[in-house]
């Protein structure tokens, strides 16, 4: 028997939308709903939030920046001012009183008047300054009489006077007995007397590198 | 579509539904990123705007800093010259010559290095030639380094004139040498100077920081020293040797030395003789014949020691006689001065040297608020301060002494009140008042008896106590 459905093709039970679908349809609709929100939340919300926060600090920013650039010429200001004192500092400590040093040698040579104990004298001085190295002062030196305990007394006043403790060495005791009938006593022991003064300018100190360490065995 | 079937339908929204989300969570991945991004960006622009306020905290600090070491810089400065200054030192050689005696023959100023940088401090040296005696050489030299601005002697040379007697020249009796000098100075080049930071009421920071200032003043003083001149000493550029081809007419080497034995012997007795009879075990009789017996003596060694100290010639007996036998003799000739002191009328009061120390004293100590010194000062003294007579010559520094006491008595008194400012109302217009210890008191009103608010200002409150005005500070 053949039957004949009359009813419009929609409304034909088997052509109706299943409960299955529209349950998927909704399912789905909710799912994208959802999903878009929370991009909408995300992309609207947080960042917008995170794009003000940043306007905000970059505001604050900008407003202390006169007063950072302030400090900063501030700070320049006090490291230079330092280094020149610094400088200042320094050329004044590199200076070595010579009238001081000559009244000294000259004390030690006159040595109280005791013509027993040395006399000695001098044909000239001379005195050569590296701030680096330190002064050095050289004079052509010469010890009445050819007895040597007056050099070696001569030396040992030098190593005690006053500029001694400024020096970085001296010479050693040596001579040479030269003869000059001219003088009475004719005899005297001359040499070159050396005096190396230590540098009034100290060079900074490098730092030394650590060692690596050793690798463990 | 009409015709899809179920499944078909099924998938399709499920494909169409997964897609989306998958785009939208996509977009959310990517905004995240965006998100870490910013806040990346943030947190380092906060680590920034935490540095920038560290630092404008510091900037307080900083300017103190900045105007103390400013304000001392220009001092320090002061020990360099700057060029116009050159020429005055070049002037001053010339007045250095005529204190020393040193006659110049040449000043070359050394040819600078050429140097592209502006230097702060730029070297400049000049080369001094002259002629002098090893005493003038060395006061030339002195005079050099003692002088107000920092000059360096770098390098110098002494050559010898040798003694004198074989056509070398002599000046003042001393022989004459030939001096070299190198002089070293820096100028201080202020246009070298980085931009300076503009500080805001300056001048009223600066006053603020007087004390600080000067506090944290390096000593930069140029080290000086004063030379002592010749004190008899030789020339130890000249060979002390006696010279055979010499005019000898006065005594020889070994005739002089005796001569300056003898004197020094005899000294040495008469010093002895005079210790002697300064010995309180020594008899009256004993010691007037020892005193007659120095004097004597030292009436024979005045009355020879001119003559004899012509005929030592000798460099190598000059010191000695200087320092052996003229001072001692001088030292002996004072003493014997004080052996017969006029008996004076024993002084109750304190000497006029005495009493002018202890007044300078007592007005440098209050002047310094070293209040309890000052009374203990007088205090101590006050024995022989009582009484002076008024037409005694001391009467007024007594008396001026006495009112230092006082007024350090009375500021320690008020030291130790009890008084407690706890508040002010200054009235321009009218009387001010201070609340005292819960109470208030207006200008002129007496606290006690012998306690009077005289001024009440912003900071502090003048007080009239036992006559005398004195400030609390809030």
């Amino acid at each position: 028997m053949i039957r004949i459905n009359l009813l419009p093709a929609d409304l034909r039970r088997g052509n109706r939308v299943s409960p299955k679908v529209l349950g998927a349809a909704f399912g789905a609709a909710l799912a994208v709903s959802g999903a878009v929100g929370w991009f909408g939340l995300v992309y609207f919300g947080d960042l917008g939030a995170a794009e003000e926060g940043l306007r905000v600090v970059e505001a604050k920013l900008t407003e202390l920046g006169k007063k950072v650039t302030y400090h900063d010429q501030l700070d320049a200001n006090k490291k230079d001012y330092a280094l020149r004192v610094q400088t200042i500092q320094d050329i004044s400590k590199s200076r070595r009183v010579w009238s001081r040093f000559l009244d000294e040698m000259i004390d030690v040579v006159n040595n109280n008047g005791d013509a027993e104990r040395h006399v000695a004298w001098f044909s000239g001085i001379t005195m050569k300054n590296d701030p680096t190295k330190g002064a050095l002062v050289t004079m052509p030196a010469s010890v009445q009489d050819s007895d040597k305990s007056r050099l070696a007394n001569f030396h040992d006043d030098l190593a005690v006077a006053p500029f001694a403790k400024d020096l970085l060495s001296k010479s050693d005791p040596n001579y040479k007995v030269e003869m000059d009938e001219g003088r009475t006593p004719p005899s005297a022991m001359n040499f070159r007397l050396e005096l190396q003064f230590k540098p009034t300018v100290q060079e900074p100190v490098k730092p030394v590198k650590k060692p690596a360490p050793a690798p463990a065995k | 579509m009409a015709n899809w079937t179920q499944k078909k339908l099924l998938l399709t929204i499920g494909g169409s539904a997964l897609f989306v989300c998958l785009l939208a969570a996509g977009g959310v991945y990517y905004a995240q990123g965006l998100i870490e991004e910013i806040e990346a960006k943030v947190t380092q622009k906060k680590d920034e705007v935490a540095a920038a306020e560290a630092k404008i905290a510091k900037i307080p600090a900083l300017q103190k800093s900045v105007v103390v070491l400013r304000e001392n810089l220009d001092e320090y400065v002061r020990i360099l010259p700057d060029t116009r200054e050159l020429t005055t030192f070049v002037r001053s050689l010339n007045q250095f010559e005529r204190q020393s005696g040193m006659l110049g023959m040449g000043l070359q100023l050394k040819p600078r290095r050429d140097s592209k940088v502006v230097e702060r401090f730029a070297p400049i040296e000049y080369t001094y030639e002259g002629t002098a005696t090893l005493w003038q050489a060395l006061r030339f030299m002195n005079l050099i380094e003692n002088y107000k601005r920092f000059v360096s002697i770098t390098d110098f040379s002494i050559s010898s004139g040798g003694s004198g007697g074989r056509g070398g020249e002599m000046r003042d009796g001393d022989s004459v040498h030939q001096v070299r000098l190198t002089l070293q100075t820096y100028t201080y080049n202020r246009k070298a100077e980085g931009k300076e930071a503009e500080i805001p009421e300056y001048a009223s920071l600066k006053e603020s920081l007087a004390e600080e200032i000067w506090k944290s003043r390096v000593n930069i003083g140029i080290e000086g020293y004063e030379h002592r001149g010749q004190q008899s000493r030789r020339d130890i550029l000249v060979d002390p040797r006696d010279r055979a081809d010499a005019d000898v007419t006065g005594p020889s080497q070994s005739e002089q030395r005796a001569l300056l034995e003898r004197y020094i012997t005899e000294v040495t007795r008469l010093r002895e003789m005079l210790q002697r009879s300064r010995r309180p075990e020594a008899t009256m009789f004993e010691a007037y014949s020892l005193d007659k017996g120095v004097k004597e003596g030292l009436a024979k060694v005045l009355g020879e020691i001119e003559a004899d100290a012509d005929r030592l010639t000798s460099a190598m007996y000059r010191l000695r006689w200087a320092k052996e036998v003229v001072k001692p003799v001088d030292d002996l000739k004072a003493e014997l001065a004080d052996v017969t002191p006029t008996p004076k009328a024993q002084d109750p009061y304190l000497p006029m040297k005495d009493l002018q120390q202890l007044v300078a004293d007592m007005d440098a100590d209050c002047k310094t608020g070293q209040l309890e010194q000052a009374k203990a000062r007088y205090e101590a003294a006050s024995g022989r301060l009582n009484g002076v007579p008024a037409d005694d010559p001391r009467h007024v520094l007594a008396v001026a002494a006495k009112s230092w006491h006082v007024k350090a008595t009375t500021a320690l008194d008020f030291k130790a009140l009890n008084i407690k400012v706890q508040g002010v109302v200054v009235n321009h217009a009218g009387r001010s008042g201070v609340l005292l210890n819960g109470e208030t008191f207006e200008e002129g009103e007496y606290v006690s008896d012998d306690l009077m608010v005289k001024t009440v200002e912003e900071e502090q409150v003048w007080f009239v106590f036992r006559g005398l005005t004195l400030v609390r500070t809030m």
